[in-house]
């Protein structure tokens, strides 16, 4: 089978360059890696057909996944999951990588090489365990809405709220609002228009914390 | 990795049974000493370190050895990592890759073969690398290209200061070991690009958050955009020597501190 590694989606690598910019290292490419390492697992593997890295933390999730043309889950023979554990103590998310190939099988070797290179005691190899791609879980969106929650927390510190205030302010007021908590921010931060800003920024300034 | 691979393809170059029997037990400890690699917990370059060594036992007449990764695209190629099993050896890898971007290596791996020279200096594969590798005491070259099905990784350089030292017997020796051996680099550079890659979205998505709350800070005293108060954040950063997310927590800090003290009773 002819395998066509699909590019990564504008979206997606719009979203991974705000990572880049927040690495703040000269050099580094979140997009450029992850097209390597796409590159580097489909050598390693007969009938590679892609990969998911999926980031577990309370907010924001964040998963990313390049998978080949066309993929369904049906075609996902085989998968081999890598627990990537920050190897610091600090309060950093776990990483694990997910890829998947056609052939049943496809993995054992690179497994037993991965398991045996990290060492047992800093990973967990699973193999095909993981045969369906995760979904739901729009990496590029989520990123881009968090971000901009952010900014609106941010907006609402420089107006005398805690960050954990402005949270809760968000979230309240989209409950009042009936929607959610990424609408009440753009709606702050459509109001950010320079000319009419400190008479606008009134109307989304609940009470005094 | 399963290194299964036998030594029965080795030609019958004109030896002694005892050298022929030596060289098939030196390349089985070296391929054994490949798989036990992996129980070590290595980073690439020392799994690359070791890689080096286990080619000069393997292959007869060795006096050292380098291990270099490529990337190869159509503008030539580029060195991913590479290590060595001496000092002279990373001399001449300085030559060959730095200054003057020519060498068995670079020849190995670009055209996918073996190649060899008893004579380097007076090399016309090489006419630069040869003789400025010469006048080190350096005269034999085998390198072999790390392949995989489908691409080139890379290529092990085995070098020995005499004239002529590598003949077809140490090729073939050679080529078997490099069969393994690609498989585990490569392995190891896909763990070790996971890895990296780990990092950085661990870090990144640890510090972009309180970047954006700053960008939301300026964009809320200024109006500007989020580009403009992103740029603005760069050029604190840069103009105080202080890390991105550093000078945004500061922003956020002072903010909320002023903020607090507005608040407290008098």
């Amino acid at each position: 089978v002819e395998i066509h590694l699909v590019e990564i989606t504008p979206a997606l690598a719009t979203a991974l360059d705000l990572l880049t910019a927040a690495l703040d290292e000269r050099g580094s490419d979140i997009v450029q890696n992850l097209r390597r390492l796409t590159r580097d697992a489909a050598a390693a593997v007969p009938t590679y057909l892609g990969l998911s890295l999926i980031i577990s933390r309370n907010d924001p999730g964040f998963t990313v996944t390049t998978l080949a043309d066309a993929v369904v889950d049906d075609d996902i023979g085989s998968s081999l999951k890598l627990l990537l554990r920050s190897l610091d103590t600090g309060p950093r998310p776990a990483v694990a990588l997910v890829l998947y190939a056609g052939t049943p099988g496809a993995f054992v070797d690179l497994a037993a090489d991965l398991a045996w290179l990290r060492g047992r005691s800093r990973a967990d190899v699973t193999l095909d365990q993981h045969l369906e791609v995760p979904r739901g879980t729009d990496g590029a969106a989520r990123l881009r809405r968090s971000s901009e929650i952010n900014q609106a927390t941010g907006v609402l510190v420089g107006l005398g709220y805690t960050p954990q205030e402005a949270h809760q302010h968000l979230d309240a007021r989209a409950a009042d609002d009936e929607t959610d908590t990424y609408s009440v921010a753009r709606l702050i931060l459509d109001e950010l228009i320079p000319a009419d800003f400190r008479r606008r920024s009134t109307s989304v300034r609940p009470a005094a914390p | 990795m399963e290194f299964t691979e036998d030594v029965h393809g080795i030609p019958d170059a004109p030896q002694t049974y005892d050298e022929s029997g030596t060289d098939a037990a030196d390349l089985h400890a070296a391929i054994a000493d490949l798989a036990g690699l992996v129980a070590g917990s290595l980073g690439l370059p020392e799994l690359l370190a070791e890689v080096a060594t286990f080619a000069v036992h393997a292959i007869p007449g060795a006096d050292g050895a380098g291990v270099t990764l490529l990337r190869i695209d159509g503008t030539g190629s580029r060195v991913a990592a590479l290590a060595s099993s001496a000092p002279f050896v990373a001399e001449i890898d300085e030559i060959q890759y730095h200054v003057l971007n020519e060498g068995p290596c670079i020849t190995a791996a670009l055209e996918r073969r073996t190649v060899r020279s008893g004579s380097l200096g007076g090399e016309k594969m090489w006419p630069h690398f040869g003789p400025r590798v010469g006048r080190l005491g350096v005269h034999s070259a085998l390198s072999l290209p790390l392949l995989l099905p489908d691409q080139v990784v890379g290529a092990i350089n085995v070098y020995a200061h005499g004239k002529d030292v590598f003949d077809d017997h140490a090729t073939a020796l050679g080529e078997l070991f490099a069969r393994p051996a690609a498989v585990a680099v490569h392995n190891a550079q896909v763990l070790a690009q996971a890895i990296t890659l780990t990092a950085q979205l661990q870090t990144a998505l640890s510090t972009r958050p309180v970047i954006d709350q700053a960008i939301g800070l300026l964009r809320g005293r200024t109006g500007r955009s989020a580009e403009d108060a992103f740029a603005q954040l760069r050029t604190i950063s840069q103009t105080e020597h202080r890390k991105l997310a550093d000078v945004a927590q500061h922003l956020v800090d002072e903010a909320v501190r002023r903020a607090r003290a507005r608040h407290r009773p008098i």
